[in-house]
């Protein structure tokens, strides 16, 4: 059982104390606070209404900076665009974080440049359309402001479809006489036009165009010619660039000032409101507030030790919890163990009262991922680099975890690579011979073997899940439940392996344990002191289960046949006149029926061959790369071939070994979680979460030197 | 020895049975991949940190193709094709068992790459909602493989046992 244990918290603190209890209980970060352990109203303060408003408006300003000047970060940190940055802060440091006037200087800085970029982008849009607008028209030698016409002259500026051309061309002279068209150059797929006529023709003219796809254009706007609007408007662009590159300029150097800070900012203003937001979670009386929630027994000290200064106003109960609380989960295992939590987090963690799978999983997983991906070269890689992200890169706790629980991956392929003999799946031949001493089969010529070295385990697992299951339930007291439940799957297994091993014994075990199954998961043998029933009636039911077990007896090791007509005859008496005979032969059927329910398991243990083909399948890619890269060193001879050669290689196994990473990792985990957890366990504990900043790109670090109250990393 | 099976050599039944294993698993990693992928662009459209918790998932239905590759490996290598310099003496009643030991492969990493991927988008929707589940949602996809898996044992099972009684 390595599920932490839990104490049940209640503080009971004077109504004026609230604020320092609260700090001191966020400094200890041990205590787990929960919502709704009392039916006290919550506790109600303008003043903290007032400060959690403000502090959302601060937080809305902050992440705007945050957003901001992020867009002009660039992180110097290695694999930065894969891996979230991560700033680092004391604890002092990040709690003395708070809004200043320099930050709201910053903060209309920022508005004022994020506004005039904004307006910039649009004129600049703006100027561009225009300038591809006018262009048709710059070799018009006329004032945009004469494009109204003269005295006796009407002038139509527009476009048409440069394909109509002709045919409206045609059409408009058909309609008016004197009409003069000047084409200037095309706008896409349309022509710009002029269209002169006299004065007199203007609606003949406008309603033959009409009629057309002539779309008139005009710019109210502009007065000089076309090609000086344009020239006018390439200026004006020019200067917006010089203002743009200039602005993002401070914008860059603003966020190379400011970016970290501000980020630590925005955290330490949530984490603030967080501390606030907290007090929902409270209880209040007139004057005091009650404070409810769960410590691990071994941090109660720290506990304790915060709240020492403040005897006078707070009462502090300690409790163990009652068979109604549901603590939250805290696992405890030892420091080696503790990567393959990972995989326990995956699933969810126990509840308070189950076992804590990691210990009993963490060594199959290693075989299984050992098996997935067995090779001493793959497994090198896979553990150098999985070392050197935890080690060299900026990572989270988290990750570093996983790249250990990788690291335990790529020793266990190395292990089962030297047990393979594969070596970056280079051929045997080649290999030299100290490196195969501890060769033990070669997966790829004794295929079977690898298959029914897979099952086996798989037989193994499972037996495990069974008899944890088993044990605890005899903890709990409930040892026939046991016995009927997997205490009986596992007798039918032994007899099955017991009859499998002694050939001239196979049936007898098999018949033997198979009757015996039946029995014990029926609960037969406890039918007639359930029964009320007189007497002769629990004599015939005894005489009929003895009848029962004379004939398993009898067929396993080969009785006499009168055995097997008594049982008959007995088995039709019961049925007829007997109450107990007729109920502990319902048992049994209900006993068969859950035999059958085992036929479950074959698929389980079938599920395990999975691991050979994993296996199988990430050495036989091996292969194929080192055969091309073979061919790649002999088409191309000795200097260039072996530059190729190698870059073919190293390039096929990098592939091949993430491909077979995700397959060592995902199935060794399915066959946790489907075939073993589905033995015993439940999950669905709710996570330890006590009380502390919540950051997520600021890591902190204790103050040096004032570790009391600290949280320890 | 070489004679023909329904009219065509050993030799072209195998090859047959290698490249529809290889293609029925390319065709099912491709289609399931680009369905999650759709899905999984979405999400790091969205929210681009979530970049490496969607990757595997899309990545999950690509083991098919790598399963009908092996197979066709296998064909090559067990009944000596691959790298050889002169053509293999493959009886046309063997080829076609090659070929029929090929099928599992071909057709159950067709259809389950498939499906997987449609499991994975399932799986991608969990993963957007609570990154935190991003564990558990591999493993729902993980769930349909397994008759991939099972395919490739039954076909290396056949391609092994013909090669114990063929070659020797």
């Amino acid at each position: 059982m390595a599920v932490a244990r839990m104490l049940k918290v209640t503080a009971i603190s004077h109504a004026s104390a609230a604020e320092e209890l609260v700090d001191n209980l966020r400094k200890a970060g041990v205590l787990d606070i929960v919502e709704g352990a009392h039916d006290l109203p919550t506790p109600h303060s303008s003043a903290v209404e007032e400060r959690i408003a403000q502090l959302d408006e601060q937080i809305a300003y902050a992440q705007f900076v945050v957003e901001f000047l992020g867009r002009y970060h660039t992180s110097d940190a290695p694999f930065s665009s894969f891996i979230s940055e991560k700033f680092h802060l004391t604890e002092d440091e990040f709690y003395a974080l708070d809004t200043d006037e320099a930050f709201f200087d910053l903060y209309g800085e920022c508005e004022y440049l994020s506004d005039h970029l904004a307006s910039m982008e649009r004129q600049r849009e703006r100027l561009r359309s225009l300038i591809s607008e006018l262009q048709p028209w710059a070799p018009l030698h006329l004032q945009i402001s004469q494009w109204r016409g003269t005295e006796h002259v009407m002038l139509l500026t527009g476009t048409v479809p440069a394909s109509e051309g002709e045919a409206i061309r045609e059409h408009l002279r058909g309609a008016v006489s004197e009409v003069t068209v000047e084409e200037l150059g095309a706008v896409g797929s349309r022509s710009a036009w002029v269209v002169m006529a006299h004065k007199e023709h203007v609606d003949d003219v406008r309603a033959a165009l009409h009629l057309t796809n002539f779309t008139e254009v005009a710019f109210p706007e502009l007065s000089d010619y076309p090609a000086e609007e344009i020239s006018v408007a390439q200026e004006q662009l020019k200067d917006l660039a010089n203002d743009t590159t200039r602005m993002l300029e401070r914008a860059k150097e603003l966020s190379d000032e400011h970016y970290e800070h501000c980020v630590g900012l925005a955290e330490a203003l949530v984490s603030a409101r967080d501390i606030l937001l907290v007090r929902e979670s409270f209880g209040a009386t007139e004057r005091t507030i009650v404070i409810s929630g769960w410590v691990t027994a071994d941090k109660r000290g720290r506990l304790e030790a915060v709240t020492e200064s403040m005897r006078t106003v707070v009462d502090l109960t300690l409790e163990q919890p009652g068979p109604e609380d549901k603590p939250p989960i805290e696992l405890d295992n030892p420091a080696w163990l503790r990567p393959f939590e990972v995989l326990t987090d995956l699933y969810g963690r126990p509840q308070y009262d189950e076992v804590d799978p990691t210990p009993l999983m963490a060594g199959f997983f290693f075989i299984f991922f050992g098996m997935a991906l067995a090779d001493v070269g793959y497994g090198l890689v896979l553990l150098i680099v999985a070392q050197l992200i935890k080690r060299k890169l900026d990572v989270g706790e988290g990750v570093k975890r996983f790249m250990d629980l990788l690291t335990y991956g790529g020793v266990a392929s190395m292990l089962l690579g030297v047990v393979t003999g594969s070596y970056f799946a280079v051929d045997a031949k080649l290999v030299p011979d100290f490196l195969l001493t501890f060769k033990l089969f070669d997966p790829l010529e004794d295929i079977m073997l690898f298959l029914v070295i897979s099952v086996a385990l798989g037989v193994v697992h499972i037996l495990l899940g069974l008899m944890t299951r088993a044990v605890v339930q005899i903890r709990q007291g409930d040892w026939r439940g046991a016995v009927a439940g997997h205490l009986s799957t596992i007798v039918l297994l032994a007899a099955i392996t017991a009859g499998a091993l002694l050939p001239g014994a196979t049936s007898a075990f098999i018949i033997g344990g198979l009757g015996l199954t039946l029995l014990l998961k029926g609960r037969v043998l406890e039918v007639p002191s359930q029964v009320e029933a007189p007497v002769w009636d629990k004599a015939l039911g005894w005489a009929w289960i003895v009848s029962v077990v004379a004939f398993f007896a009898a067929a396993a090791i080969g009785g006499p046949s009168v055995v097997s007509q008594v049982f008959l005859v007995l088995t039709a008496v019961c049925l007829f006149i007997s109450r107990t005979g007729r109920k502990a032969i319902v048992s049994m059927l209900v006993g068969a029926y859950d035999t059958y329910g085992m036929s479950g398991l074959i698929s389980d243990f079938l599920s395990y061959t999975r691991l050979a083909a994993l296996g199988l399948a990430g050495m036989l890619v091996g292969q194929v790369a080192n055969q091309l890269g073979t061919i790649v060193m002999q088409l191309l001879g000795p200097v260039a071939g072996l530059v190729f050669a190698v870059l073919v290689v190293v390039i096929l196994h990098s592939i091949n070994l993430v491909i077979n990473l995700l397959g060592a990792f995902v199935h060794p985990t399915r066959l946790q979680f489907v075939e073993f957890f589905s033995k015993f366990y439940e999950g669905g504990g709710r996570n330890y979460a006590p009380l502390s900043p919540k950051t997520k790109s600021v890591v902190l670090h204790p103050q040096v030197g004032s570790q009391e109250g600290g949280k320890t990393t | 020895m070489n004679e023909l099976f329904w009219g065509m050599s050993g030799m072209t039944w195998a090859l047959m049975g290698a490249a529809f294993a290889a293609i029925g698993g390319g065709i099912g990693s491709a289609i399931g991949i680009t369905t999650i992928s759709n899905t999984a662009s979405g999400i790091v459209t969205e929210d681009s940190e979530k970049f490496g918790r969607v990757l595997p998932l899309a990545a999950m239905p690509g083991t098919q193709g790598i399963y009908g590759l092996i197979t066709a490996i296998l064909v090559l290598q067990f009944f000596e094709i691959l790298l050889q310099t002169t053509a293999p003496n493959i009886p046309g009643e063997l080829g076609f068992k090659i070929f029929l030991s090929c099928l599992p492969v071909a057709v159950l990493c067709l259809v389950t790459a498939i499906y997987q991927g449609m499991t994975a988008v399932g799986a991608a929707g969990m993963v957007a909602r609570r990154s935190e589940d991003s564990g558990k949602a591999l493993i729902f996809p993980a769930l349909v493989e397994t008759y991939a898996v099972f395919a490739l044992i039954a076909t290396i099972l056949m391609l092994f046992s013909l090669r114990g009684i063929y070659m020797g």
